[in-house]
């Protein structure tokens, strides 16, 4: 489940296979060429030059990278909230239409974004709603306890701790039971430790139910933790200035944060971000 | 735009010769706030009755005018009165408020019409309605005897009412409406599941304040002509005709009462439908 595919440079795609097959091909997040120009007015911002990123299925990808590269703006893409101004972006070999009309998206935000006027149930079931789908039965019930919110069925976000909202937030994700998830800075909102015991979660949530994920974070070590591939992204205009692999075993326990092979990933990829003797602000 | 002030109205902090008598006032709950407002006025008024224009008796003392609602032959002409004025208030608040939703939601639908719905607004915010009355008492005539009534009642909220639901429609946050669409939604179905919800607490704010505005333009169309002849706006006509100062007094004092009812009676439903504003309701975990 952890192989991955790369490619940096656009043109050194073989030239012999038909593209169309071969992004089918190339299952997980397959993002070729895509670039996105924002214009307000006159003035326009390039937000992403020709970015390329390639996983295989099931694969678990962290985003990282200065704030305003673009993470957010692939990962919008990819939800269907932009339109990318050139370049194509597939996942699992369909393209985000295809999978938005067969209800296996699931995404959460830094804002948990609950509505405040329904029930912690009725928050997690939205999704089922906006597609016509009606749960089944005891649903509802297993995702709030999967993410260890037994007893609040009932409650309104407001009566809610952030963290909890954020657990909402996950179940909310994965109502329609995803095949692709998108995440941006699922939990980068929160105290350090909520954030710690979340991603022990959100791991094992993901290990129990499988499904292609792209996470942005801002969190050097949640990446490690949690991805098969972790990719860094440069300043604006965003590239992917370099992606590692990490090679380190499944299923992942906290315990693996203090060995280390883990901290070689981590501070490799400090060194990307931040150059090398640079302090690394927000790694953890 | 200007956006509509939103807060119920507290009583006019008293002069400090006054100060130690009304303190008391500012521990009442909110929402009697309209009954007392007129407490306080009725307080100032009795000193002013004893003290100013006491030879032409333009301010009769208290008594005499509160005399009148222990009267039962005043009390069901005024009831009958007053049912003439709040039922075309009522009709008017109806078909404003309506009209107002209607159009907030369809700007919010087709944005480029934004530009034509806030100079409608604009333009029946800024006609004077003294001014524009007489031409709809006469437009209305005979056929619709009450018909400006409800029009001019109408004209008073719409504006109002626009402005607080556009502002509650755009005020939903944007991670929200995200969500629905990155699920597959229309914008139709993120009116339907976000934004119409998220407007509920701006848009009963200014339906509150539509409610005293309502009634008012009703009684103003009566007192410029429309109507039947048992409405409160002709009893005004009645009693100034006659310079009959307690009934002014009394009408004035009824007209108050009605118009602080209606705000009071918002708010009250605001909180029935909107809940979550006012934080928790329930007990987290209780099952
Ligand atoms: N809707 C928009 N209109 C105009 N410019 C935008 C828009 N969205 C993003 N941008 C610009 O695109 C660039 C990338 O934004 P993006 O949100 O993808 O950054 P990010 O990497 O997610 O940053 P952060 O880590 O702070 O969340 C920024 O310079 C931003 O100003
Ligand atoms: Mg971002």
């Amino acid at each position: 489940m952890t192989g991955t595919h790369l490619d940096r440079h656009a043109g050194s795609r073989s030239s012999t296979t038909d593209p169309r097959a071969e992004a089918r091909a190339a299952t997980g997040i397959n993002i070729q060429g895509l670039e996105k120009v924002f214009s307000m007015g006159r003035r326009s911002v390039q937000a992403l030059a020709s970015t390329n990123l390639g996983t295989t299925q099931n694969s678990f990808l962290s985003l990282l990278g200065p704030s305003g590269c673009g993470k957010s703006t692939i990962l919008r893409i990819l939800a269907g909230l932009e339109t990318p101004t050139a370049g194509t972006a597939l996942i699992n070999g369909r393209s985000t239409w295809e999978i938005q009309r067969d209800h296996q998206l699931g995404i959460a935000f830094q804002e948990a974004a609950l509505l405040p006027w329904r029930t912690v149930a009725s928050n997690i079931r939205l999704p089922l709603e906006v597609a016509g789908i009606t749960p089944e039965p005891g649903l509802i019930d297993d995702l709030v306890s999967l993410v260890g919110l037994s007893g609040f069925e009932k409650a309104k976000p407001g009566q809610l701790s952030g963290g909890m909202r954020q657990r909402v937030a996950i179940a909310r994700c994965l109502a329609v039971q995803p095949t692709v998830m998108l995440l941006d800075e699922p939990f980068g909102a929160l105290d350090d430790m909520t954030r710690q015991r979340l991603n022990v979660e959100l791991l094992r949530i993901w290990t129990e139910r499988p499904a292609t994920t792209l996470m942005v974070t801002h969190g050097i070590a949640e990446a490690v933790f949690l991805s098969d591939v972790v990719a860094v992204m440069s300043p604006r205009p965003g590239r992917i200035a370099e992606v590692v692999e990490i090679d380190l075993p499944r299923p992942r326990l906290p315990e693996l944060q203090r060995t280390p092979e883990f901290h070689e990933y981590v501070d490799r990829l400090s060194e990307i971000l931040f150059g090398r003797g640079g302090a690394p602000a927000d790694a953890h | 735009m200007a956006a509509p002030a939103v807060s119920p109205v507290r009583p006019a902090a008293a002069s400090p010769e006054e100060g130690g008598r009304f303190t008391a006032l500012r521990a009442v709950p909110p929402w009697v706030g309209g009954i007392v407002g007129v407490v306080v006025i009725v307080a100032v008024w009795w000193i002013a009755s004893l003290t100013l224009y006491q030879g032409s008796g333009a301010i009769p003392t208290p008594p005499s005018v509160v005399g009148k609602f222990f009267d039962a032959g005043q009390w069901s002409a005024t009831l009958n009165n007053a049912g003439g004025t709040v039922g075309s208030a009522a009709l008017g608040y109806l078909w404003g408020n309506l009209v107002a939703i209607v159009l907030a939601v369809i700007v919010l639908l087709v944005p480029p019409l934004e530009a034509l719905a806030n100079q409608i607004a604009v333009v029946s915010y800024c006609i004077p309605l003294v001014a524009i009355g007489p031409v709809i008492v006469i437009v209305a005539g005979r056929d619709a005897p009450s018909g400006a009534s409800v029009v001019l009642a109408a004209m008073s909220c719409f504006f109002t009412t626009t402005v607080g639901c556009l502002l509650g429609l755009r005020a939903a946050p944007r991670t929200s409406i995200d969500l629905i669409r990155a699920y597959g939604g229309s914008t139709w179905t993120a009116l339907r599941k976000v934004q119409l919800f998220s407007a509920l607490p701006s848009l009963f704010a200014a339906l509150k304040i539509a409610a005293p505005a309502a009634f008012l333009g009703a009684i103003l169309a009566e007192y410029l002509g429309s109507g039947g002849d048992s409405t409160l706006g002709r009893a005004v006509i009645a009693a100034q005709s006659q310079s009959d100062a307690p009934q002014l007094w009394y009408l004035a004092l009824v007209s108050g009462i009605i118009s602080g009812l209606g705000f009071v009676m918002v708010g009250l439903v605001a909180k029935l439908v909107t809940p979550w504003t006012t934080g928790a309701d329930v007990p987290a975990g209780a099952r």
